[in-house]
């Protein structure tokens, strides 16, 4: 009896699975940055809703390991990195074509909604006791940060307080918001989430502040280089610019 | 027709060297000490246990070849290891669809059996929810229907409850004498052994030292086992002719004085002599009289049984007396208590070796 | 008069379920249940949540396939090298998952060992895809399935297979009517264990087969993404996987108990 009902569960699980597979709607695989995940979450419905038989499947994550999975392993349609860095490495291999610019960010530093530390601009940071979170070299809003640090000339004495390397900026707003750290550097962006509504930021001035340039390209080897290509238009179009503004990306120029 | 088996099996230091003819239709009973063997020949006619030389024929045909799922053998075991994920009709019909038959026929023939061997048992029992006399009667059909050419019970009543085992033992002694194929039973009490079998064959550290029907063990039990077994005393030594004519007996743990047999020389290696305990008069004091044996020693048992009592005493030679419950009390014989064993030397029955 | 366990055995099993317990009882304090309706809707946790149960049992069907005959091999095998045998199948139980993930890269990637045989010669392409999940899981979890499955076969009264035998079963008809179903409630025991391990599984997963939403995001996976923009909705979906295996494992656990 039993027999019967692990079978027939069997059946169910196998065919709900691989239906998964069942290529009705064309997929686009575009891969993005993490910091990308709610505006472009907001661009695939605004994309679907003009190309309803296309489906766009989504990878998000550090733009580090992104490039390393298009080398090793392909898939990708489209490749939207938060840094020039990890596109070009891209770009060396296995190659990108319309290449473009389409977003910008700053950094900001953050700290919880009590400020323990007392922190109130960059330097701050360096003062000795105070316990900061950035994210790890490599990722680009850890090297970033460090950039930052650099033009400010406090990256020495700001290392020394670094008490965790995070994977990504959500990762640091993470530490900070449950008030296991002093303060973190994010990047602008991050303050319009959910993720940052306790928390209390500190501007950078611009003069050491980095500009995040985030370029987008369609991915060599691609099997839908049209397909990819629209996508890159509407995220580049007015249109697109719009949404992105709306999560804190910074589009002019 | 039938088993015949020369087969020499080792195991872990353990030889078994063993020569069994057993014609279609008859009962072997294999009786002997623990650790004597008896274990090892029948998983060695089974299959579950390689012979090291020798073989095996059933029926004419050589099996000592062939894994244990292609011998036509069916076992009892001393625990009915009824398979506990099936009902007992399905216990009981495995050997059949085991070999192919399909599942209708096989039940059926499985239901029948069932009713005619274990009546009470319903057909979907599961075996835990049956007693171990009911387990066995449900093993047995199972070991019978695919109509195997030798059937070996191992001790099949040993783990079945006193009750059980009188019910048990009756639907054996119906059951076994209608096989039609050759039977060993396997038995430490000599009881199951002794009313199923045909012949008897002793078996004591891996040979077979006496081999006969139960009534000739009985009259000339050759070994302390076989002794044991029927209840005698046994004497083995070498036999001398002491003065005035009397035969002298020596064994290892004493002289008793028998009466000269006729034919015997001077002297006589591996005599057996067997005494009745019926035969030993126990007293509190130092007998007089013409018995030639007084033996002196401490009481090792007492065991009762109704107005009988059988005395072991532990003089040189050890000696069992069998006397009145009545005479224990009244000389109040108990554990400890230094008695005299008396007998007389024509009371001794003597056998001269053979060689 | 029931046999009750000491005080002592009492008190330090209630500090270890505290402690187990603590941190599910922390996130259901702190999750904003409010949210719970648009949370669900938004994030896509349905989607997660039925790749994850595809994946963990497409991965307990493969554990089982392969990892019964391996413990097989171990319980019942004689032969040179057991040893190492065995050693090689509870790696991946030592192993961290990602150091797993990467390790299944290395051999079935795109240019891996063996991976890259199959996509330049049958076009083939395991990593991105569901199997491919379903396969970082079945590699994690298998262990569990061997050591359970082998504690099972070791603990079977070899007497009934004799018996059997002795009443003309085949070592094949034996293997399926006797030893199998005997064998049941430890194999069912070992499935649910790797089941539930496979659920949880992260890092080889997310190494090997990707984040992609709908293909290979996890329940697990889909907690990490969501919390880069809504811890709240993290928790939430935390919280919906605790649930769904709670209430798996209470269904299931006759079978995780039964002995044989």
């Amino acid at each position: 009896m039993s027999r019967r009902w692990a079978r027939v569960l069997l059946a169910t699980v196998l065919a709900a699975g691989f239906s998964g597979c069942a290529r009705n709607d064309l997929e686009l695989f575009v891969f993005a940055a993490s910091s990308l995940t709610d505006a472009f979450g907001a661009v695939e419905a605004r994309f679907e809703s003009s190309h309803t038989d296309v489906d766009i499947v989504f990878n998000f994550g550090p733009s580090d390991g992104l490039a390393g999975q298009i080398q090793s392993e392909g898939t990708a349609d489209v490749f939207a990195s938060a840094s020039t860095r990890w596109m070009n490495e891209v770009a060396a291999d296995p190659g990108v074509s319309g290449r473009v610019d389409f977003a910008h960010n700053r950094l900001v530093v953050v700290t919880p909604a009590d400020d323990p530390a007392g922190i109130s601009d960059l330097a701050d940071l360096a003062q000795p006791g105070v316990q900061v979170v950035l994210a790890a070299e490599g990722v680009p809003v850890g090297d970033y940060a460090r950039e930052a640090l650099a033009s400010a000339g406090i990256l020495e004495g700001v290392t020394a307080n670094v008490v965790s390397n995070e994977e990504d900026a959500a990762g640091v707003t993470a530490k900070i918001s449950s008030g296991e750290a002093d303060a973190g550097i994010v990047y602008l962006s991050d303050l319009s989430t959910t993720a940052a509504e306790d928390l209390r930021s500190v501007v950078i001035p611009d003069d050491v502040n980095v500009e995040a340039i985030y370029p987008i390209a369609v991915v060599q080897g691609t099997a839908n280089p049209d397909l990819a290509r629209e996508f890159l238009e509407l995220v580049v179009s007015p249109e697109g610019g719009r949404i992105l503004e709306e999560h804190g990306l910074d589009t002019a120029g | 027709m039938g088993l015949f088996a020369d087969i020499r099996v080792d195991r872990d230091g353990f030889r078994a060297e063993v020569e069994l003819d057993v014609p279609s239709g008859s009962t072997l009973a294999l009786l002997g000490p623990n650790g004597a063997g008896k274990s090892t020949v029948v998983e060695a006619l089974a299959g579950t246990l390689a012979l090291s030389r020798g073989t095996i024929r059933l029926d004419g045909a050589s099996v000592e070849d062939r894994p244990t799922h292609e011998r036509p053998v069916g076992v009892l075991f001393q625990d009915p290891l009824l398979f506990p994920h099936l009902s007992a009709l399905d216990n009981v019909a495995f050997s059949l669809r085991a070999r192919g038959l399909a599942r209708r026929p096989a039940n059926q023939r499985a239901n029948e059996l069932l009713a005619q061997l274990a009546p009470t048992v319903r057909p979907d029992a599961r075996p835990r929810s049956i007693s171990g006399g009911e387990q066995q009667r449900v093993a047995l059909a199972r070991a019978l229907i695919a109509e195997p050419r030798l059937l070996l019970l191992d001790e099949p009543l040993a783990a079945v409850d006193v009750a059980a085992r009188a019910e048990l033992r009756s639907l054996l002694r119906e059951v076994v004498p209608a096989f039609d194929g050759a039977c060993i039973i396997v038995a430490h009490d000599p009881l199951d052994a002794l009313t199923l079998a045909d012949t008897v064959a002793i078996l004591e550290e891996g040979v077979v030292v006496q081999r006969g029907s139960p009534g000739d063990i009985r009259e000339a039990p050759r070994s302390p086992y076989a002794a044991e077994l029927v209840g005698v005393n046994l004497f083995v030594g070498t036999l001398r002719r002491g003065e005035d004519g009397i035969g002298l007996l020596g064994t290892e743990a004493g002289n008793i004085a028998v009466a000269w047999p006729l034919g015997a020389t001077d002297p006589s290696d591996d005599v057996i002599a067997v005494l009745r305990p019926a035969d030993v008069a126990l007293h509190v004091h130092r007998p007089e009289g013409s018995p030639r044996n007084v033996l002196q020693g401490r009481i090792d048992e007492v065991a009762t049984t109704g107005g009988r009592s059988r005395v072991r005493v532990a003089s040189s030679p050890p000696i069992v007396a069998e006397v009145t419950t009545g005479s224990v009390q009244r000389l109040s014989l108990a554990v400890g208590s230094e008695v005299w064993a008396s007998f007389k030397a024509v009371e001794v029955r003597l056998e001269l070796s053979r060689s | 008069m029931r046999d009750r366990p000491p005080l002592f055995l009492a008190v330090i099993a209630a500090i270890g379920v505290v402690f187990v317990g603590l941190p599910v009882l922390a996130l259901a304090v702190r999750a904003p249940w409010g949210e719970l309706a648009t949370t669900l809707a938004d994030s896509g946790g349905w989607v997660a949540l039925r790749l994850s149960l595809v994946v963990s049992l497409a991965a307990t069907v493969v554990a089982a396939v392969f990892g019964v005959p391996i413990a097989w091999l171990l319980a019942r095998g004689e032969f040179p090298g057991r040893a190492l045998l065995r050693a090689v199948a509870i790696l991946p139980l030592v192993l961290p998952p990602v150091v797993g993930g990467i390790g299944l890269l290395a051999a079935l990637g795109r240019g891996g060992i063996v991976g890259r045989y199959l996509y330049d010669q049958l076009g083939v392409q395991i990593t991105f895809t569901t199997g491919g999940a379903a396969l970082a899981a079945a590699f994690v979890s298998m262990p569990l399935m061997i050591l359970a499955t082998e504690a099972g076969l070791r603990s079977i009264d070899k007497r009934y297979e004799r018996a059997a035998a002795a009443l003309g079963g085949s070592p094949g008809y034996v293997i399926r009517r006797v030893t199998l179903p005997l064998l049941a409630p430890q194999l069912a025991a070992g499935a649910v264990l790797t089941w539930a391990r496979a659920l949880g599984e992260f890092g080889a997963t997310l190494t090997f087969a990707g984040n992609l939403r709908g293909r290979t995001q996890t329940l697990p996976l889909a907690v990490f993404e969501v919390r880069q923009t809504d811890p709240g909705a993290a928790v939430l979906l935390s919280l919906l996987l605790v649930a769904v295996s709670i209430v798996i494992l209470v269904a299931l656990r006759h079978r995780i108990t039964q002995a044989a």
